[in-house]
């Protein structure tokens, strides 16, 4: 084979790498969740973040609500108030749903989010952003960068509000 | 290259080996040594604001009395149970209500961080009375000689108050042809008659008296 067909090769292969990683990240499809979890609503009728993430305010983990709890509003079999589809099967199955984990916390970096909520009086959209308005469940991109921008958005926090800054406070 | 020169170069490759090396372990030392040290209060520095400080905080129940502390724990197990077996979704986070309930007579779910209301104590002390006694799981209406003062008229709401909790409730309607609004289910397959009672001292314990 000649160099200029390796040349053409190797470009060919890249091209096409590069062109499906960008529709996979413009697909938004990096992680995607089971169900179709409308947050704005459930804020409409007035629950708040810790009623489903209970350890939000307790606990070093948010975590995510079980089946059953979900099972305590919505019945399939009643009109209101409305249980879509792919949830009415994991209520009949009374098996979890696998809801994917967005935020991981480094196992070198330690956080609690009971010293941030509670303690520290942080409103979850300080570090979530404005998840009570969304419709959709939140998601990820194949690519993202978000793990340098958290930590830069923690130190430029902590600047702000003059809390420790030291390496140690979150990094163990 | 003679041996002599050789040498020389040997031994000045080991010398800056050696020394990366014990630079290397002095830092790695010094390291270990911060990790190990490492405490919070240490590192906070004057100009670091009071939030700093919640590094230092542990879970306290603020402004408690000192006849609820010996009773802490029951409540703290009362405090999870009511937050983790779903009773927060429709009631609220402390108790505090304000959850819409499509259809319901009242629009919205009870508020139950006024369950000392709801039982008619109407003294802090007597609150505290009954903590004691429903974290040490003694059920009101079991209890021969209740010594309360309004013992009559709280006990028959306790156990109302407990029957809802254990057997469900069918809340009312706004429009009678319309949808059925979020109901109140029954708890006594998943929580014991200890957890219902726990749960209600927790509940008696949120409430904020006024200071006298």
């Amino acid at each position: 084979m000649s160099k200029k067909w390796i040349i053409v090769v190797l470009t060919l292969i890249v091209v096409i790498l590069g062109g499906g990683l960008l529709v996979l990240n413009a697909r938004d499809n990096g992680v995607r969740q089971p169900v179709a979890f409308p947050h704005n609503k459930h804020v409409a009728i007035g629950m708040s973040c810790s009623s489903c993430h209970t350890g939000a305010r307790e606990g070093e983990r948010a975590g995510i609500p079980l089946t059953k709890t979900c099972a305590l509003c919505h019945i399939p079999e009643r009109s209101s108030p409305t249980t879509p589809p792919e949830l009415a099967q994991y209520l009949k199955s009374e098996e979890e749903i696998p809801w994917k984990q967005l935020y991981r916390i480094k196992r070198h970096a330690y956080f609690s989010h009971r010293r941030h909520v509670k303690l520290g009086n942080l409103e979850c959209s300080a570090c979530h952003g404005d998840v009570e308005s969304k419709n959709t469940p939140l998601s990820r991109p194949f690519f993202t960068t978000a793990g340098q921008k958290m930590m830069d958005s923690c130190v430029a926090c902590h600047r702000k509000e003059k809390v420790t800054t030291d390496c140690l406070s979150c990094h163990r | 290259m003679s041996t002599k020169t050789a040498d020389k170069g040997a031994r000045n490759l080991l010398r800056v080996f050696l020394g990366v090396w014990g630079g290397l372990t002095l830092f790695y030392l010094f390291l270990a040594w911060r990790a190990l040290s490492w405490d919070p209060i240490f590192f906070i520095k004057n100009d670091d604001s009071e939030r700093s400080r919640v590094s230092l905080a542990d879970l306290e129940f603020e402004g408690e009395s000192e006849t609820i502390a010996p009773f802490k724990s029951a409540i703290e197990h009362g405090r999870g149970l009511y937050l983790r077996s779903g009773c927060a979704l429709c009631h609220g986070v402390d108790g505090r209500g304000g959850v819409h309930s499509e259809n319901y007579a009242k629009d919205t779910i009870p508020n139950l961080d006024n369950m000392v209301d709801k039982l008619s104590i109407w003294d802090r002390e007597d609150a505290e009375k009954v903590i004691g006694l429903l974290a040490a799981n003694q059920s009101l209406d079991q209890i021969e000689e209740l010594d309360l003062p309004d013992a009559m008229i709280i006990v028959p709401k306790y156990t109302v108050t407990r029957d809802v909790i254990e057997k469900g409730g069918k809340p009312g309607k706004k429009d009678l042809q319309g949808p059925p609004p979020l109901n109140m289910q029954a708890w006594r397959d998943v929580l014991t008659r200890r957890d219902v009672n726990n749960i209600l001292a927790y509940l008696l314990s949120v409430y904020q008296w006024e200071e006298e």
